[in-house]
């Protein structure tokens, strides 16, 4: 197996041994901050760089990184308000023959593209949604919202999910041409109706794998989980205030009640809490949550971006803002560091061989 | 006819890059004549909406490009091509 980690300096491919070790094999693209990272199904990587001075570019890789060739970038319209800021996220779904490639930008917009990044098409049905003028923007210092999870369906090509920082989970079961806000049972305790059917702050959504009407979601108000592929959501926090705000999440690929976070002591702080990093794993779909802390440092100052964490099998991983980056063989029971001499880590994955 | 320089850096992704003299009366046609050549810099040096990038500079003869004074460009014209510091 290996391991992609995109980080602001460069995307860096590591190799497992036969004894469990990673180790660095490639950096490709030294020097530049990595976006978004994501294999299709036929194993190409695709790549997104958010230089700073030359805007967004897409990279594929059609030999496991040996070459990279550079494709088209998604465009906003001359007639759209908006310029692409940043790439998010990068996914693929399979229709017939097809393979659809989807991008999601910052300002908010969902692009596809049916030529392998030739050509890139917004959906404007989520880009005009009616509720537009509400969403804000997400990040720290971000003035413009994003849209950075993309989850696509295998038994209905025309349902997608996305996430939005800050508008909430949107659905289109019409191929985008419509789109429905489904945040019922959310909490946005950062606007004066927190009730509100628009405006929320999904960090990560995970879909089940084994069940896939199982949402699970790392908000910036708590998690939460849904058994009715997000027509409602259901507030799982730790009761005990530990496992509530952060970005990252990994779910179980063969068990819809399993999930693992990295939560930060709060949303001003954004430290471990007591400064003692932690991942809080939970295994009867939240209603408890126990932490995993063996071989994690204390004192740590790091947050887990949204995109830096994986699971395969009982393998897990996670990068984060501070450079450093660990792993587990045993589903979070013990933690081995990989390196503590990174860039900021915005996205990890294992790439299966 | 204008004589046009590049930072460094824009050779990681156009490796045949080189100071060169181009027939342009605007920076606008200069771009175009710029992405004949060198397929795609475009889009590094200008966003979708044609605006130069917030982290691009254009000097012409050493002061900085200003498209209200700047509308044509002379024969003797120099022009670097920089990424701005405030980029990063």
């Amino acid at each position: 197996m290996r391991l992609a980690v995109g980080t602001d300096k460069g995307l860096l491919i590591y190799k497992q041994t036969e004894h469990n070790e990673w180790v660095l094999a490639d950096i490709h693209f030294i020097g530049m901050p990595i976006g978004a990272f994501h294999t299709d199904k036929n194993q190409h990587w695709w790549v997104a760089i958010n230089h700073k001075h030359w805007g967004p570019k897409v990279y594929v890789s059609a030999n496991m990184g040996e070459t990279f060739t550079e494709v088209s970038s998604p465009k906003f319209s001359t007639e759209s308000p908006f310029t692409l800021k940043s790439i998010w996220t990068i996914e693929s779904q399979n229709i017939g023959n097809i393979q659809r490639l989807y991008i999601g930008t910052e300002p908010a917009a969902l692009f596809y593209s049916d030529d392998l990044g030739e050509s890139w098409n917004e959906i404007n049905g989520l880009s005009n949604h009616p509720s537009r003028s509400s969403w804000q923007g997400g990040g720290k210092g971000s003035n413009s919202p994003f849209l950075h999870t993309v989850l696509s369906s295998s038994e209905n090509e025309n349902h997608l999910i996305v996430g939005i920082s800050c508008a909430g989970v949107f659905q289109t079961y019409d191929g985008g041409i419509t789109w429905q806000p489904t945040n019922t049972g959310l909490k946005a305790f950062f606007l004066p109706n927190t009730e509100s059917v628009v405006g929320h702050d999904p960090h990560t959504i995970c879909q089940s794998k084994t069940n896939p009407n199982v949402l699970w979601q790392q908000n910036h108000c708590g998690i939460y989980r849904s058994e009715d592929l997000g027509k409602t959501w259901r507030d799982v926090t730790d009761k005990r205030g530990k496992a509530v705000y952060g970005f990252a999440m990994a779910i179980a690929e063969d068990n819809d009640s399993e999930a693992w976070v990295i939560p930060a002591q709060s949303d001003h702080l954004r430290i471990p809490h007591q400064q003692k990093l932690a991942v809080y794993y939970t295994k009867d779909a939240g209603q408890n949550w126990e932490s995993l802390e063996n071989g994690l440092p204390k004192p740590a100052f790091d947050l887990i971006l949204r995109d830096a964490m994986d699971i395969k099998g009982n393998d897990l991983v996670f990068g984060t803002n501070n450079g450093n980056l660990y792993t587990s063989i045993d589903k979070g029971e013990h933690w081995t560091t990989i390196s503590q001499n990174l860039s900021t880590v915005r996205c990890v994955t294992f790439i299966s061989e | 006819m204008p004589h046009v320089m590049f930072t460094s850096a824009l050779k990681t992704f156009f490796p045949n890059l080189k100071e060169e003299y181009i027939e342009a009366d605007s920076i606008e046609a200069l771009l175009s004549e710029l992405e004949k050549k060198h397929h795609g810099i475009q889009g590094y040096l200008v966003d979708e909406k044609g605006q130069i990038r917030e982290h691009v500079k254009f000097y012409i003869d050493n002061e900085p490009y200003d498209i209200k004074v700047h509308t044509e460009l002379k024969k003797s014209a120099q022009i670097h091509i920089i990424q701005a510091i405030s980029g990063g």
